[in-house]
């Protein structure tokens, strides 16, 4: 503008083009968006829902994947390939490529967390899972029983052959959930799906961000809270996010409760100084196992562990019983505390 | 400044108005129903408006629950499950906040989209 106020000409129109661009940039962001489509069902033994910016042959096909899964490595399903294998315990047995594979990695990450993950300890969570009417706790014969029917060490796997010993059992509830979801990413990546978010009872995965651009907000559970109260809340692309403690799964006994998570060294609930885990990862295989792991290895372990984890690339948010909670370094912009009720602290 | 000037600055100021007005008036919505899914599929759409009452939801062979619902929130309060884990659960009163009986196969969901930045897509547990 010159000092008697008019726009000289030559910058009149070019003025008028930024305005219009953004004005028009403005208009374009507010306009609604492509709408996600959802669907839910009961699988692996929880609530599962996939919402995603995809069409219904998509979702469809990504069902169908999941309940083949469940099919495949259910341990409560006799019929299940894991089902099969726990039925032909004591001989040789051979496993699809696909569930040799999943076997390996959970026997890896057994080994990597000292055995607090155990994928062989089907004897001990059929005894505390109950007969589904009256759910009290096993004898400690029956628990010793089962400790001496465990042990990763004591699997024999080579290639897909594989041979347990007799009265041992497969259980990969810890790993499958996490191996499922990322499956179905895998699926929906492969059909060029952006934007995604898998809920397999409460493990995430979230591929790109949410349909309007921003990134996917996964609410913490409280672990000292009813359902639905978060701690905080983290936001993510492109990751997984498990959660785990004895606060989802329970039942209650002449006055105590007992969690869902067996710690194999005493092979009763854990009775742990953690009272919620949750780990962020790219793959939702390695966060379950994890999870549940450091649940069980308890406070000190679970920190030395997750501060070798963290130069991997793995965040975790750890609730110590006694309010105290600790987020990775790297979650910082991330993770957002909003309980009150909790302090950071460092490691 | 001309009069063609503040003619053009008037309609440009007029146009990014305009194209400010589907956000400036985008509903603030709060959670107002509980989606009701038996199965994964959904069977009830419930108002939380209006005082508390109770609703039965009937599941496969022959099972129940009952929610207790109203003044902007809901949760189980009765089941015939066996370890009745979805009674413990509570209230919940945030959109996207969920409750599951996992034996008769029955989720509640809130629905809405939430004041200010509170709404989670989902709850890592």
């Amino acid at each position: 503008m010159t000092g008697s106020g008019t726009v000289r000409p030559f910058f009149r129109p070019l003025f008028a083009v930024i305005l219009i661009a953004l004005a028009g940039a403005l208009f374009f962001r507010s306009l609604p968006r492509e709408a996600p489509i959802e669907r839910r069902g009961f699988m692996m033994g929880t609530a599962v829902s996939i919402r995603a910016l995809a069409d219904e042959e998509t979702l469809e096909a990504a069902f169908g994947l999941l309940h083949s899964l469940d099919e495949t490595l259910s341990a409560h399903l006799e019929t299940s390939e894991i089902g099969r294998v726990n039925a032909e315990a004591g001989s040789p047995t051979r496993l699809s490529p696909q569930t040799a594979s999943l076997l390996a990695e959970a026997l890896a990450w057994a080994e990597r967390t000292d055995g607090a993950f155990d994928p062989t300890l089907r004897p001990l969570t059929r005894l505390w899972s109950g007969d589904g009417q009256n759910h009290r706790p096993p004898t400690e014969e029956a628990v010793a029983r089962g400790l001496g029917d465990i042990g990763w060490k004591r699997v024999r796997l080579d290639g897909d052959s594989l041979l347990l010993e007799a009265a041992m059992g497969l259980d990969l509830g810890g790993i499958a959930k996490g191996h499922a979801a990322d499956e179905t990413a895998r699926l929906l990546r492969e059909r060029h799906v952006a934007s995604a978010l898998i809920d397999l009872g409460g493990n995430i995965v979230v591929i790109g961000g949410r349909p309007d651009g921003g990134p996917w907000r996964i609410g913490i559970q409280d672990p000292r809270k009813p359902r639905g109260e978060c701690l905080g809340v983290v936001e993510v692309r492109d990751l997984s996010v498990v959660s785990s403690g004895n606060y989802e799964r329970f039942f209650e006994w002449e006055g105590r409760r007992y969690g869902h998570i067996v710690d194999p060294a005493t092979g009763c609930p854990a009775d742990s100084d953690l009272s919620g885990v949750t780990v962020l990862s790219e793959r939702s295989l390695d966060g379950d196992a994890l999870a549940t792991a450091l649940f069980v290895m308890g406070r000190e372990k679970a920190s030395a562990l997750a501060g070798e984890l963290e130069k991997e690339g793995f965040a975790f948010i750890l609730a110590g019983d006694d309010g105290t909670l600790y987020a990775s370094p790297s979650l910082e912009g991330v993770f957002r505390l909003e309980s009150k009720e909790y302090r950071l602290e460092e490691r | 400044m001309k009069k063609g000037d503040k003619a053009v600055l008037l309609a440009l100021a007029g146009l990014l108005l305009l194209s400010a007005l589907p956000r400036l008036f985008a509903v603030k919505e709060e959670p107002r129903w509980a989606v009701v899914y038996v199965d994964g599929i959904e069977r009830k759409r419930l108002s939380l408006d209006g005082p508390l009452h109770r609703e039965e939801i009937l599941a496969g062979e022959g099972h129940r629950c009952v929610v207790t619902l109203g003044e902007g929130r809901v949760r189980f309060s009765e089941s015939d499950c066996p370890d009745r884990s979805c009674v413990a659960q509570g209230w919940l009163d945030r959109p996207g906040q969920a409750a599951l009986c996992l034996p008769n196969r029955i989720e509640i969901r809130l629905e809405g989209s939430g004041k200010g930045g509170d709404t989670i897509d989902a709850l890592s547990f």
